[in-house]
């Protein structure tokens, strides 16, 4: 068409655009560093299946529609990628062929196929899209003024692409080829135009027209197209829509840690972190580069807050907010931050110690003048959270919220000594006693009195430890359950023993809530005492304790496996060593908790157990499985105080009378004390009982 | 024969039952008894103080003792001690005694024991019986000194109905002001309540009853029996009860003839404040709560439900 | 102002007792720092903080009590002292304040915090015969207090007819009440600081005494037996509907228990 104008747009919107880009990466750079470049295999097949599969919006039920119609618009993309290509050839060289795209190939007259069918399909989804935010108006969307623009940018680009092939049709087809335009015309497979009927389609439209209209035409779409695709391309840095480039980098990229990346163990013990504050996030600057990277990709799809159950029950976490408000402190210390890296490379290695305060002193001059928590992110948000994980679970882009909250909360406990204090009465029973209550140790092992239940210490060289928890060993409403478990290993005669006294809390709430200082003691003295044990097989009657047994004690010298007791039972159901009746009357449900299901991807073996014992089988609730609802215990919350907005237990047991069952099953302490106390509140707690699986197989068993 | 002098518990002018209860126990012991009496116009109360159980009656009356100060206290009840030949002087259960018998015990150079709940003479010595480690023990102690101070438990002792004694006043001369601790202001609890460490029945409220309605059905009940109305720790935390409502370990302990205990749990620290009472009844919805294990008599259910047919029935069987 | 505050260290309450031939048996039980202590360090290093106080701890007998004062410096409390001697072993209320006040003595302390009383013996006599000893002024059951100046201070407590608003010329012994703070949990960094924290140990002779002088030649009582404590047993218990069970209950409470 144009060499030179073509190079001139080129050579600008590139231009600007590697300028842009090179900054966003600088940025990146200067925050700290974290190793993703290994497991490629691994990656690369979360690449395909997330990223360019679109698995979690097509692959989800919920919004199947929404999910399809962006599936379409970025497979759309990807494929008029070549295309796009093809056209800055052309402007060029007259008559431009990629290789193997060209006519002489099938290839090329199945990707213009491809791409003319495609270019139909994203524009009516762009016009479905606007149908949904004109319209339908979804609760998790933001309207800004971005968001249309985009859209429209969207649809332009694919209306220029089409009406600039409609007019090459009729140019061609209809006023004999004036300008002798290329078109694909081969032996064996025709002419183009009989493998783009959408394209066709748009020349009638302008058919009227006469033959230099439709050059006219011609040369203006060509040159909109290229435009538009420029300032698109310019202006995807700049919003949410940076996600169109970053997405697929940030899932390639993302933790494999399952389930997400663990909390990093802090070495209390070293001075420097003091100086530094380094414990935990409490700068901006301490992000490291893939958060950063996170911060860039959020699409603000708001799928996050639609699942969250401290956004639906009116608190001040949302993560969209979260996310944005992240990223806006990140650019508006962008220029700092890279300064304070350039400095940082410029500590000396030889120990000068005078130099080193001095440059430290001068990275600290270009901190962030905000206070992270507290100006930037409100204490209430940060701990608002039950760290459920739902959010991680339908985030389209895998960002990861949960380790990012406990990170700050880390810094905040740590090293600012803020957190909200009723956690004090917990941690101290923890350090005293080795249980939140602070109840004494020593009555650790009452529930098992008259049981016949072994301890650790009379007989080390059983099968199985069962690790009782906190909960089981104190709270009255849960030794039942502990009771019924005992009653069925006994039934299937496993050889078992429990800690007793020798128990400890794991710690898990100290880690979610920040404190791992607590944490690391009680790991310690645990994993000492199951080591001088030599326990290798551990069943966990609660899914926190299964969680921190299974996938953290291994940080500190602690490896077993591990199982959650709904898995054991199964494992004893299915082979035969126990076996259920159907006796078990009413209606029946299954509340996933977090961290046996999102956590720990258990979500079978409770129904099959269900399943076995209930003739009339399993009402399934709305929000079940991975977008199962918190019961609002997790992340420490049991043990603080809820006075911002609705109860979050509440808001689930209100779900729960919906679906009108009598039982609904649970398999972890907490949702059986939040759902029963939900219940009361209510005032359901006759109709609807709750009730742990262990309890329901006990009662069934023949 | 011993000699027990007693310290007389007075409240707002008026004598309370620890007083005969202390006497009550001295001379079933065969001890000679006497009391002191600490306070700004009570001579009025010869009279009380000698039917209370005692043959002499030590009176230090002064303005200047109107408001406890536990320097001055102490000189008059060691002063008393002196002039009586006292081998035992018994504090009933209050702050001041709590705070005067360690001084009088260091002037008088004589062993001092407090939450004493029983005392036994071992030949010439005196051993007396106390608990210990949050209640989870008792101790039995020996005296080595000629004397003993002693603060005795609440409701420890029984009250002789018909304990008689002889009015012998002997005038106290007062003692000086303490100068380096003045008490500035007082700050009464809200008169016209039953106080609770007298009252032969106290009613408490806890968490059962959920808010201010819950605490004000639970505090007619106790008005209309005249009773002592008395809290939980969590009542009070949760700013529905004042602080000094508050039965348990850390507030008051009360050893009343009745006391009911009306949607409370019955955690140790507050068992720990009402086990002394002669009967309990307890009123909560939770059958496996931990105060039925120390009630005489329990009711499960509501307390919004049972409350006002307590009074109903109370109200019947008592016409 | 130099305030001294006493901490002792006592069994672990939450525990249950065990009793063989009248005395307590030790296996299993732990020690933790007595909690009217902890008040009374916390009420100390709020003086610190928002009076410029230096805080001084000092703990009698009680073994090995690195752990409960490294834990009061993190909390914030400047210097420790902890007297050690073989002849404390037995040690009861009038012992620990004769050492007391040879402490007291031996610095220049304005105003000493202890705790109303101790969770092993529930006594709540050293404090008070402290000041005795050393002819100061003593308040008792503390929930508040506030400097006046460097002479003064002004307490509130928790007498028998109210509250009571004093003032006291220092130097003085304030016991306080439970309800006087929520003693803080120590901040990591507090920890951390603190292990580094030295802790000055004395015998008696080093501080200038005997045991002679602070133990007497008898002590003036002595524990002779520890017996289980006589505790309640369950009654009877009614379910069922309320009225009729209400009904029968006022009868019993009339007739059989005679208390209406």
């Amino acid at each position: 068409m144009s060499p030179l104008f073509m190079s001139i747009l080129l050579i600008v919107g590139l231009g600007i655009f590697g300028r842009t880009m090179y900054f966003k990466i600088q940025l990146l750079m200067a925050l700290e560093p974290t190793n993703r470049v290994n497991h490629i295999t691994e990656r690369l097949k979360n690449l395909v299946v997330i990223a360019l599969g679109q698995k979690r919006l097509v692959g989800r039920k919920k919004e199947w529609a929404a999910g399809f119609m962006h599936a379409m618009i970025f497979w759309g993309f990807c494929i008029l990628l070549i295309r796009s290509l093809n056209l800055y050839g052309e402007g060029f060289v007259k008559g431009f062929q990629l290789p193997f795209f060209g006519d002489g190939s099938i290839l090329g007259y199945l990707y213009i196929a491809v791409k003319d069918f495609m270019e139909g399909i994203v524009l009516l989804m762009v016009i479905y899209a606007f149908y949904r935010r004109l319209i339908v108006k979804p609760a998790r969307l933001h309207n800004t003024w971005e968001a249309y623009l985009v859209l429209g940018m969207i649809g332009v680009l694919m209306i220029s692409d089409l009406l600039l092939d409609g007019a090459r049709y009729n140019l061609i087809a209809l006023h004999n080829n004036p300008g002798h335009l290329h078109f694909f015309n081969n032996s064996s497979y025709g002419s183009e135009f009989l493998w783009t009927p959408v394209s066709v389609g748009a020349a009638s439209l302008i058919s009227g027209l006469s033959a230099s209209a439709n050059q006219g035409i011609l040369v203006v779409m060509f040159w909109l197209h290229i435009i538009t695709q420029l300032t698109f391309l310019n202006f995807l840095p700049l919003g949410k829509h940076f996600h169109v480039i970053t997405a697929l980098p940030n899932v390639f990229l993302k933790s494999l840690g399952y389930p997400h990346e663990k909390t990093k163990l802090l070495d209390l013990e070293d001075e420097s972190v003091w100086e530094d504050e380094s414990l935990g996030i409490n700068h901006i600057h301490q992000l490291n580069w893939k958060q950063g990277l996170d911060l860039y990709t959020c699409t603000e799809c708001g799928r996050c807050k639609e699942v969250c159950p401290t956004y639906t029950t009116d608190k001040p976490l949302n993560l969209h907010d979260f996310n944005d408000t992240l990223k806006a402190e990140l650019f508006e210390n962008a220029d700092n931050l890279i300064k304070r890296a350039k400095l940082s490379a410029t500590l000396p290695e030889d120990g000068d110690a005078e130099k080193n305060e001095e440059i430290k002193a001068q990275m600290a001059e270009l901190n962030s003048k905000k206070q992270l928590i507290g100006d930037v992110i409100s204490v209430d948000s940060l701990w608002a959270c039950t760290t459920c994980r739902a959010c991680e679970e339908v985030c389209p882009v895998t960002i990861e919220q949960v380790p990012r909250i406990i990170a700050m909360r880390q810094g905040q406990a740590l090293m600012a000594g803020e957190y909200p204090q009723e956690l004090n009465v917990a941690f101290k029973g923890l350090e005293r006693n080795g249980n939140p209550w602070g109840i004494g140790y020593d009555k650790r092992a009452d529930w098992a009195d008259g049981l016949d239940v072994k301890t650790m210490a009379e007989d080390p060289d059983v099968e199985y430890l069962l690790w009782v928890g906190c909960a089981g060993s104190f709270d009255d409403r849960s030794k039942k359950v502990s009771i019924s478990l005992v009653k069925i290993l006994q039934k299937a005669n496993i050889s078992f023993a429990i800690l007793g006294v020798e128990e400890k809390c794991t710690g898990d709430f100290a880690r979610r809530a920040g404190n791992e200082m607590m944490y690391q003691m009680m790991a310690q003295e645990n994993i000492e005492t199951l080591n001088n044990y030599k326990v290798k097989k551990i069943i966990a009657a609660c899914p926190h304790c299964l969680n921190t047994l299974k996938h953290e004690y291994p940080q500190m010298g602690g490896n077993y496996e591990v199982i959650h007791h709904t898995q054991f039972i199964d494992e004893l159901m299915k082979s035969g060593k126990i076996t259920l009746d159907k006796s078990f009357q009413g209606s029946l449900t299954y509340h996933d908790p977090c961290y046996l299901g999102r956590y720990n991807s258990v979500y079978d073996q409770p129904r099959s157990i269900l399943q076995s014992i209930s003739k009339d089988g399993l009402k399934e609730l709305d929000r079940h499985g991975r977008e199962s609802f918190c019961c609002g215990a997790g992340g420490g919350r049991m043990w603080m105080e809820e006075t911002i907005g609705k109860r979050i237990n509440v808001e689930r047991s209100e779900e729960i009378v919906g679906r009108q069952v009598d039982t609904v099953a649970v398999a972890c302490p907490f949702c059986l004390t939040m759902i029963e106390d939900g219940m009361k509140e209510l005032d359901k707690d006759e109709e609807v009982k709750a009730r742990d699986i262990a309890e329901l197989v006990a009662d069934n068993m023949t | 024969m011993a000699k027990v002098l007693v310290i007389a518990d007075i409240k707002q002018g008026v004598l309370k039952g620890s007083t005969t209860e202390l006497l009550s126990k001295a001379r079933a012991m065969g001890a000679e008894t006497a009391v002191v009496a600490i306070g700004s116009n009570i001579e009025s109360l010869t009279a009380d103080l000698a039917a209370a159980g005692s043959d002499t009656q030590y009176i230090a009356d002064d303005p200047g003792l109107e408001l406890f100060s536990a320097g001055p206290y102490a000189s008059c009840v060691v002063d008393a001690a002196k002039q009586f030949e006292a081998d035992m002087i018994w504090f009933g259960f209050s702050e001041s005694g709590k705070a005067s018998a360690p001084r009088v015990a260091a002037q008088l150079e004589a062993a001092c024991a407090t939450e004493i709940i029983e005392v036994e003479m071992e030949g010439d010595t005196i051993q007396v019986v106390r608990p210990a480690i949050a209640n989870k023990v008792l101790q039995r102690i020996q005296v080595n000194t000629r004397q003993l101070v002693a603060v005795i438990r609440a409701g420890a002792f029984e009250a002789d109905p018909d304990i008689t004694g002889t009015e012998n006043v002997v005038a106290l001369a007062a003692p000086p002001a303490d100068v380096k601790a003045v008490i500035k202001e007082l700050v009464l609890d809200a008169s016209g309540e039953v106080d609770l460490a007298d009252a032969d029945i106290v009613i408490s409220v806890g968490r059962g009853a959920k808010d201010q309605a819950g605490v004000d059905l639970v505090k007619e009940l106790a008005a209309e029996l005249e009773a002592g109305f008395g809290s939980s720790r969590a009542m009070v935390d949760s700013g529905l009860m004042a602080h000094n409502k508050q039965v348990g370990q850390t507030g008051k302990i009360v050893a009343p003839t009745l006391y009911m205990a009306m949607g409370i749990s019955g955690a140790i620290q507050h068992l720990a404040g009402m086990s002394g009472s002669k009967t309990i009844l307890a009123v909560n919805k939770d059958p496996e709560a931990p105060i039925f294990n120390v009630a005489d008599y329990g009711i499960v259910g509501d307390l919004f439900e049972v409350t006002p047919i307590l009074r109903e029935e109370i109200k019947k069987i008592r016409s | 102002m130099k305030i001294l505050t006493t901490v002792k260290k006592v069994v672990d309450v939450e525990l249950n007792i065990h009793l063989e031939n009248g005395a307590i048996v030790e296996k299993g039980l732990q020690y933790v720092i007595n909690a009217w202590d902890e008040n009374a360090v916390e009420a100390a290093v709020q003086l610190k903080e928002n009076n410029g106080a230096e805080t001084t701890l000092v703990s009698v007998g009680g073994g090995d009590n690195t752990d409960m004062i490294r834990k009061c410096y993190a909390m914030g409390i400047e210097n420790g002292i902890h007297i050690e001697d073989p002849a404390l072993v037995d040690a009861g209320s009038s012992v620990f304040a004769k050492v007391l006040q040879k402490v007291f003595e031996n610095g220049d302390y304005d105003l000493v915090i202890t705790g109303k009383q101790a969770q092993d013996t529930d006594s709540g006599q050293t404090g008070i015969m402290l000041a005795e000893a050393l002819s100061i002024p003593c308040v008792s059951n503390v929930i508040s207090i506030e400097v006046i100046d460097d002479q003064n201070i002004k307490v509130s407590r928790l007498g028998d007819a109210g509250t009571e608003i004093v003032e006291i010329e220092l130097p003085a012994v304030v016991t306080v009440s439970d309800s006087i703070n929520e003693p803080r949990l120590p901040a990591m960094r507090g920890i951390m600081m603190a292990k580094k924290k030295k802790i000055q140990v004395m015998d008696l002779a080093a501080l200038g005494t005997s045991a002679e002088e602070v133990c007497g030649s008898t002590p003036k009582s002595k524990i002779i037996e520890f017996m289980a404590s006589q505790s309640r047993q369950a009654g009877q218990k009614f379910e069922g509907d309320a009225a009729e069970i209400t009904a029968k209950v006022v009868d019993l409470l009339a007739n059989e228990a005679k208390v209406l």
